[in-house]
């Protein structure tokens, strides 16, 4: 763990499952570092509760709080008994002075976000279904740095996973997968979809993102 | 040079004009620092498909958040005339990084202006819109936990609607909601609150070709006057008639070649200088308008014009025309027109004279006035000495085939 006890003496708190973090739209003067259990990120989209992400133990939130005093970009809940490190703005400068691998941690979690919000900002630009699944796919074969792109590629991931990052439905993100398995294009498994040629998908998508701004 | 340089296991190398430092795409895990020369990075917006230029100032890193998060690099690198850069390991960037707290806290800030940019730009994809009040959404919240039987939720959220908004709108509902559910009476609201109408701003959408540019505040000034602007227009051109242009031209020749502060990297052992000097604060400025954040930019350079002890002229001058560009980017277009005319009135003989005309000449493309921004382009295009202004301007001039 990245932090002392005496951390979560001083800063610990904790929440039933159910129970709000924070809410989106809400001024955020805090951020959290989860010790045990898990959270829900979640969005009001068209007056629909989506669920964005699942957060676990090590994992940080709310630190769009830390520089500036801006409301919450989303809502978090608690998915399960849950504590969590709770960290004001204020003593950010005093914290990171005593836990510059914090800072650190900060800085690469910050790289990895901005990363998936332009990745799946890219994806949601596209105009067509198969095209986003296509994108997604290559998005998580990206992702993986110690996969061959030229040959077929092994990616664990599911329908649903998918559909919440191409910000479609979970049916239409399962026909786009199905025609793609009649093309002969991917396989697909409970837990994992093996794509033959991921090269094809980059070239596809490529060439249709010159096209949008042309 | 600090000697967590010479220590480490950091790599100097001297590129050539015109070096590819990496393409976009590339996998790598090292981290850049420009020691001397120039960078610029170049990508395409991906969601305009506009073609962005980066440069990057002596001191600065470069390539950290494609190596700190193991992705492809997103951009092109390349030098522009003979350059040093210090190459570093993941690990050597953490033990500089580890030591220079303050270096992290800037970049987290750069950060996170673009996460939420980007941020900003997914919701709009996803169907929000952009011109929202954090009041009332909150409140939004709280009615669909309330109206949809989660009545722990929507309680949370009234709460911290009459936490921060006691004289909302709908305080009162919030609270007639918040007595129900601590008394039991919970249940689900008989009357629906009606949405906010979408755009209460009719006049912002012609500034919005940049969707991110648009900060919820935005809109109150970037509505487009024509009278006002006009009159701005006019201010100008006195300007133009009595201020005797060509006088500039012996006296303006060093501002473009003005090397950047070598002392830059020696004052922090290495990386971002610390935001306190006001010269550190326009640099600070520059980025935070580089990363489409205007408003905090603008904050920077009022703080600085405020400042009396500033009083490096060429800075103040700098000032100014930055604030002008940073309101032409926001699309308050007269707001630029303002800034750059007064700097041109009160400093005639400012080396940055020509740079401030560029400036203006933008404003006018901008507002659609082709005959001003052909004039003062023409003006700027034959300036003496010949530099990367007079060609910005022969490029514009193309581009808009004057």
């Amino acid at each position: 763990m990245l932090l002392d006890d005496h951390f979560l003496e001083r800063f610990g708190v904790e929440y039933a499952p159910g129970e709000i973090i924070f809410c989106e739209y809400e001024p955020g003067h805090e951020f959290y570092l989860i010790h045990s259990g898990s959270v829900k990120i979640v969005k009001l989209i068209n007056n629909r509760e989506k669920i964005m992400d699942v957060m676990y133990a090590g994992d940080v939130f709310g630190e769009q709080a830390i520089l500036e005093a801006e409301p919450r970009s989303a809502t978090v809940i608690a998915a399960e008994p849950t504590k969590l490190l709770k960290f004001h703005r204020d003593n950010f400068d005093a914290l990171l002075q005593g836990n510059p691998q914090l800072a650190f941690k900060l800085l690469v979690i910050f790289s990895k976000r901005i990363y998936d919000a332009k990745r799946r900002l890219m994806i949601l630009l596209l105009n067509e279904p198969a095209l986003k699944v296509m994108d997604v796919l290559c998005m998580l074969a990206e992702a993986n740095t110690s996969v061959d792109l030229h040959s077929q590629v092994v990616l664990e991931t599911s329908v649903k996973d998918i559909s919440s990052w191409s910000g479609m439905s979970v049916e239409e993100t399962q026909n786009a997968l199905t025609h793609m398995v009649n093309l002969g294009k991917i396989e697909m498994y409970p837990e994992k979809i093996v794509v033959k040629n991921i090269l094809d998908f980059q070239r596809q998508v490529n060439s249709r993102r010159k096209q949008m701004f042309s | 040079m600090s000697d967590v340089i010479s220590g480490g296991g950091i790599r100097t190398r001297t590129y050539k004009s015109q070096a590819i430092v990496y393409f976009e795409g590339d996998k790598s895990e090292s981290i850049y620092i420009l020691k001397k020369g120039k960078v610029l990075l170049t990508y395409l917006r991906p969601e305009t498909g506009e073609e962005i230029k980066e440069e990057v100032r002596p001191g600065e890193f470069f390539g950290v958040k494609s190596a700190l998060g193991k992705y492809p690099r997103e951009e092109n690198a390349q030098t522009i005339g003979e350059t040093v850069i210090l190459i570093l390991s993941p690990v050597d960037f953490e033990r500089i990084v580890l030591s220079n707290i303050q270096v992290v806290k800037k970049m987290l800030r750069v950060f996170s202006n673009q996460l939420r940019r980007i941020g900003r730009a997914v919701r709009e994809v996803m169907g929000e819109t952009n011109s929202v009040d954090p009041a009332n959404e909150l409140y939004k919240i709280a009615d669909h936990y309330s109206g949809s039987g989660r009545p722990q939720q929507a309680l949370y959220a009234y709460k911290k609607y009459m936490e921060y908004y006691p004289d909302g709108k709908y305080a009162s509902n919030a609270m007639r909601m918040i007595r129900n559910i601590e008394s039991g009476n919970y249940q689900a609201p008989v009357v629906a609150v009606a949405d906010e109408p979408v755009m209460s701003r009719p006049s912002v959408s012609e500034s919005d070709d940049d969707f991110f540019a648009s900060e919820p505040s935005a809109g109150a000034g970037s509505s487009f006057d024509d009278e006002n602007v006009n009159s701005e227009f006019s201010d100008f051109d006195d300007y133009d008639d009595s201020g005797g242009l060509s006088d500039f031209g012996t006296e303006m020749d060093s501002f473009v070649s003005n090397s950047p502060d070598d002392g830059m990297m020696d004052d922090f052992g290495l990386g971002e200088p610390l935001s306190s000097s006001p010269e550190d604060k326009y640099n600070e400025a520059v980025a935070f308008r580089n990363n489409g954040d205007c408003t905090h930019a603008i904050k920077l350079l009022d703080e600085i014009k405020a400042d009396n002890s500033v009083s490096d002229p060429d800075l103040l001058h700098k000032v100014f025309i930055e604030t002008g560009r940073c309101k032409l980017e926001q699309g308050k277009l007269q707001e630029a027109l303002s800034e750059l005319s007064l700097f041109l009135k009160n400093y005639p003989r400012s080396p940055f004279v020509k740079e401030a005309l560029l400036e203006a000449g933008n404003v006018y493309l901008k507002a659609g006035s082709k005959d001003k921004a052909m004039a003062y382009l023409k003006k700027v295009a034959a300036m003496p000495p010949r530099d990367e202004l007079n060609q910005q301007a022969l490029a514009l001039l193309k581009q808009y085939k004057f």
